[in-house]
């Protein structure tokens, strides 16, 4: 009898009631074979699907990246005295950029320059979830289901883990770099979408909070030497095999020596050195000097050189700070689009001249927009979460300080994406709402996937039912956005 | 609305046999062909869930089988079974086995050395009982150990996602009480349902803010979760819509939920409200109704009333499954959550839920008759890979520690406890943490003659979740856990090879056993040995740890044979 059949409430009927029968813990399984190909009959998605990428690089700009500041500038009003908050739509100049016709916002002049290896969604809209959180869109965006769900749902890296397994298996499958938890007022809800979920924690992420100290991961303990190191383990082996205790064979003490090993494979393995900035020459290593970001960028550069499948490079959550600009929006953007620029800019020519572009797929998203005056959707506005005067009397006022959810840009580089191509059209004045085809976070999700070669309706089996990759099962691939 | 069922449910048993046995010619094929269309399994009729019958079954206890002393009634209920697998009831495993099997199991700890070896030396022929008894009076060990098993089930977390604004409550001092005070069963589940001060948390659930799916709004939560703990059965299907799998329907789950809800609850069909308004009701009307028209206390009342009534067999079965799973690896029933299925050997599930519901439910009594057994005391066999079916009942399976177990024997090797933070003291203002000092409120309110001076360590059942208890299988109590993932992974051995959290207990261990300024490393392995263990090293043991520690012993080298040791298979897993 294997697994499947037990795990199925008919099979089990079959054999129900009889002493013979060895109880099996309920794991979940696949509910397909192979994850490109679609199961539903009559489903048009069942044609087989081919991968145009292997790895992915998701760059999460965490706090809610206002649109009209960034990728898709707006009228620009220059800040004085006792300006009217209404007249503003950006407080930026726009500026021209590799693909012809299509401009962004002044501060993003390197991500501008190499555009053109990429696609610019405008029309990304986040969930209607009633009230917009952070915590609860973050949740949303990175499982594909609203919070909370009756089992765990894993993060879109732990599906990719699931379904792709690593490409080196030296490394983790799933790396989520920046963020940290400690002193964080939501770090619970944080945490709550940064796991394997019901998949299993081997498909939980690999933290690496802090890239700069990303080394510290993947070496022996401070201060304890190589040499030391190796002795520890070499006299753990021994005392294993001189251990009297006879015991037959049993799952829990293989998987735990092989869980070991695989650790000091991993921290022996020239795969760990990608983990290793100091390793990175110093003229290809200046470009990423913008901070903790910047760092991340080029760590995950690295890792993506040396095999990894999925990480996520965020800027951190933090309530009230990085994007999450609920006062001098204008000031701060300012510094946010220095540490962006130059890292993101380079990742994409770093991919590109390791012929790594092709098959790698960077995704810059947030979990949702921001506007001066609107909050929420225009057609739903929620209640104000700050106040904004009517008009700017200091410079404090100028800039994207509420939740806005009509909108939002991604960009996607590399991978199966197309080049040089703009998907979407805002309005032009406020609210700066999706006025073309809206792409969902479920039909964004479908289209990563897509390119990975996941069918939206791969999933696994959870207590007797089917748990998909997108949600219910139901996401479509946004096709104008793929290069094939 | 569709028609309840077919036949009333207690009338179905003689025609189930023939169900079955037409049911597993045609089915076993379909299974044979593989994973079917996920949507659309043949459903589970209401005619064929007779399985589902909650009322329990007399047991008649078989004879005592001729020349065997077997008395325990688990003993004399699989004997023959046991018999048929080649299993030699009489063949237990040594005194140090069993002691750290039943301590660890019982209360959560490794035995101390001296406690082992008194335990060893004793020669009264009822001294493994007397142990059984004298470590479930263990009260404040045994409540601590079992509180991290009910915070799974019940969802009680120190901290978490709800709390930010007062959209969920910690049960923790209510929980403690009422396994320090040994509550019955009964009790304990009719204040969850029906709440008292300080166990509200539980109906309360997780609240998130903003819109949130129909099934999931409180109402349903309390009822997939009253459902899914106490009565081993699944209602998450059937709060979207009529489930495809087991026999319950949107009225069903729409109607429990209704017991808890402040107003009128709106019937909604995968989030899609269907325009009627749900009437409190119970899964097993057989045991009796709700009066939906009554004011939402009294339902309350009601349901925790029902649920607990002693024909309700289902109470008992699922708990004494859940316990019979934590002792041996695997349960009467598999999984542990879906009551519905017939236990491989039913006989003794009845037998067991009926001798707790006759023993005033109480479970100590039901751990001490298990843990008394013969069957109990069988060698632990190694666990299958997960493809493989674990094949028939032949004892206990080794089991990996839990989380708490683990960092609670690290402490104990090393001799580093966690001492009480202000966070695990206080409560904040979020009505997050103080679970240590909810605790001590607890132990310092026993006035009663046994009453246990409160201990200064600081068990891992009642930490933060942090890197390492994470890693470790600690769940984030999100979601109902009723069996934690608990095979090694990469990231977890990643965890226990360079993470800071053991390094630095490791590090602490270290100074503390130099600080005894051993000049040779002899006694010290032996020691070490006698903890971790329970066992003194053999010669080749000696030398590879000697050659780690040094002469004489160095801090790094105490450190790195710390860490050798709690690595070992032996030390991890409970055989």
């Amino acid at each position: 009898m294997t697994a499947d059949s037990l795990s199925n409430r008919r099979g089990f009927l079959a054999t129900a009631g009889a002493a013979a029968l060895g109880a099996l813990v309920a794991r979940p399984r696949a509910l397909e074979a192979k994850p490109s190909i679609a199961s539903r009959k009559g489903d048009k998605s069942e044609e087989k699907i081919v991968a145009s990428a292997d790895a992915v690089i998701v760059l999460w700009m965490a706090g809610g990246m206002a649109h009209t500041e960034t990728f898709d500038p707006k009228r620009y009003t220059p800040f004085e005295k006792g300006l009217e908050s209404n007249a503003v739509l950006s407080t930026f100049r726009s500026i021209p950029t590799a693909i012809d016709g299509v401009r962004i916002s002044q501060g993003l002049e390197k991500i501008a320059a190499v555009l053109d290896r990429g696609t610019l969604i405008r029309t990304h809209v986040a969930a209607d979830l009633g009230k917009i959180l952070h915590s609860r869109h973050q949740y949303h965006w990175h499982t594909g289901y609203e919070p909370p769900q009756t089992v765990a749902a894993p993060h879109i890296g732990a599906w990719i883990a699931h379904a792709k397994g690593a490409q080196n298996p030296a490394l983790p499958a799933f790396i989520d770099i920046g963020q940290r938890y400690d002193g964080n007022g939501e770090a619970e809800e944080l945490k709550a979408f940064q796991t394997g979920g019901c998949l299993g924690s081997q498909y939980g992420p690999f933290r690496v909070p802090d890239p700069e100290q990303a080394v510290l991961t993947v070496r022996p303990p401070a201060g304890m030497s190589q040499k030391r190191f190796r002795r520890r383990f070499d006299a753990y082996k021994k005392l294993i095999a001189e251990s009297p205790v006879a015991r037959e064979s049993d799952f829990q003490r293989e998987s735990l020596l092989q869980s070991l090993e695989g650790a000091h494979r991993l921290m022996n393995a020239p795969a760990a050195k990608a983990f290793d900035l100091s390793l990175e020459p110093e003229k290809s290593r200046k470009p990423y000097e913008t901070g903790r970001f910047g760092q991340g960028c080029l760590l995950a550069r690295r890792l993506v050189e040396a095999g990894a499948r999925f990480i996520e490079v965020s800027t951190e959550y933090v309530p009230f700070l990085g994007w999450d600009t609920h006062d001098n929006g204008h000031t701060r953007m300012v510094n946010l689009k220095r540490m962006i620029d130059a890292p993101i800019a380079q990742l994409v020519r770093d991919l590109e001249v390791r012929d790594l572009l092709d098959r790698t797929l960077i995704v810059l998203a947030s979990e949702f927009s921001r506007d001066v005056l609107v909050e929420g959707k225009p057609d739903k506005p929620v209640p104000d979460q700050v106040a904004q005067p009517d008009r700017m009397t200091e410079l404090k006022h100028y800039g994207m300080h509420r939740h806005f959810t009509g909108a939002g840009s991604v960009l996607l580089f590399g991978g199966g994406a197309k080049r040089g191509f703009l998907f979407g059209k805002t309005a032009d004045e406020r609210p700066c709402t999706s006025v073309t085809q809206k792409v969902t976070v479920t039909d964004l999700h479908a289209t990563i996937f897509r390119i990975l070669g996941i069918s939206p309706r791969y999933g696994v089996e959870i207590e007797e039912r089917p748990f998909f990759v997108t949600k219910d099962g139901k996401g479509q691939p946004v096709r104008d956005l793929l290069r094939t | 609305m569709r028609v309840r069922r077919g036949l009333p449910r207690l009338l179905i048993l003689p025609i189930l046999a023939a169900a079955i046995a037409f049911a597993s010619g045609r089915l076993r094929q379909s299974a044979a062909a593989g994973p079917s269309n996920p949507h659309a399994p043949a459903r589970a009729t209401r005619e064929s869930s007779g399985l589902a019958n909650v009322e329990l079954r007399p047991v008649r206890l078989p004879d005592r089988p001729a020349g065997s002393k077997l008395s325990n009634p688990v003993d004399l209920l699989l004997a023959a079974h046991l018999q048929t697998q080649g299993v030699e009831l009489t063949k237990s495993v040594n005194d140090r086995v069993f002691a750290r099997r039943v301590f660890l199991d019982l209360i959560g700890l490794l035995p101390s050395p001296a406690e082992l070896d008194a335990f060893v030396r004793d020669s009264a022929a009822d001294k493994r009982t007397v142990l059984v008894r004298r470590l479930l009076s263990c009260r404040e060990d045994y409540a601590v150990h079992w509180l991290a098993f009910w915070n799974d089930l019940l969802r009680n977390e120190y901290r978490g996602t709800g709390f930010i604004d007062d959209g969920r409550r910690q049960i923790t001092g209510w929980l403690f009480r009422s396994l320090y005070e040994n509550r019955p069963y009964n009790r304990f589940v009719h204040e969850l349902i029906s709440p008292v001060n300080g166990s509200e948390g539980f109906v309360k659930g997780i609240e998130w803010r903003g819109v949130v799916n129909a099934s999931q709004r409180r109402e349903l939560q309390a009822a997939q979760t009253t459902a899914q703990v106490f009565l081993g059965t699944n209602l998450k299907c059937a709060s979207c819509h009529d489930s495809f799998t087991n026999q319950w329907l949107l009225s069903d789950s729409h109607g429990l939920a209704a017991v808890f809800a402040n107003g009128p609850l709106d019937i909604y069909r995968c989030d899609k409200a269907i325009g009627e308004q749900a009437r409190a009701s119970f899964l097993f009307p057989e045991i009796g109704a709700i009066d939906a028209d009554a004011p939402r206390s009294a339902r309350m009342r009601q349901l925790a009333d029902l649920i607990t009534d002693p024909r309700d067999g289902r109470l008992a079965k699922t708990v004494v499954n859940r316990y019979w799973a934590r002792l041996f690896g695997r349960g009467l029933v598999e999984p542990l959550d879906d009551m519905e299925r017939e236990a491989w050997d039913p006989q003794l599930l009845d037998w067991l839920a009926g001798d707790l519901v006759s023993n005033n439910y109480d479970l100590k009594h039901t751990l001490e008759v298990i843990c008394t057994s013969q069957t109990y005391q069988l060698p632990a066999r190694g666990e299958p890979k997960p493809n493989e079916p674990v094949g028939p009942f032949r004892g206990p399976i080794s089991r990996r520690m839990t989380a708490e177990q683990f960092l609670d024997a690290v402490a104990a090797l090393t001799g580093t406890w966690p001492a009480a933070s202000g966070e695990l003291l206080r409560a904040d203002g979020r009505g997050q943490g103080g679970q240590v000092g909810a605790v001590r409120q607890v132990l310092a309110e026993d006035k009663s003659p046994h009453a246990t001076k409160p201990t200064e360590r600081v068990r891992a059942a009642l930490l933060m979740e942090g890197p390492l208890s994470r890693a470790m299988g600690r769940p984030n109590r999100e979601q109902v856990v009723t069996r934690r993932d608990s095979l090694a992974t990469m990231l977890q051995a990643l965890e226990l090879t360079n993470g800071i959290t053991l390094d630095a207990i490791l590090k602490n261990g270290s100074r503390s056993w130099i600080a005894e300024k051993p000049t040779e490393p002899k006694g010290l392995i032996a020691r070490a040995y006698r903890v971790a263990l329970g066992r003194q090293p053999t010669q080749a043991e000696e030398r590879t740890a000697a050659d780690v520690v040094g002469t004489p012993p160095s801090a790094e080298g105490v450190e790195d044979f710390l860490w050798t040791l709690v690595m070992l298979p032996e030390f991890q897993l409970i055989d």
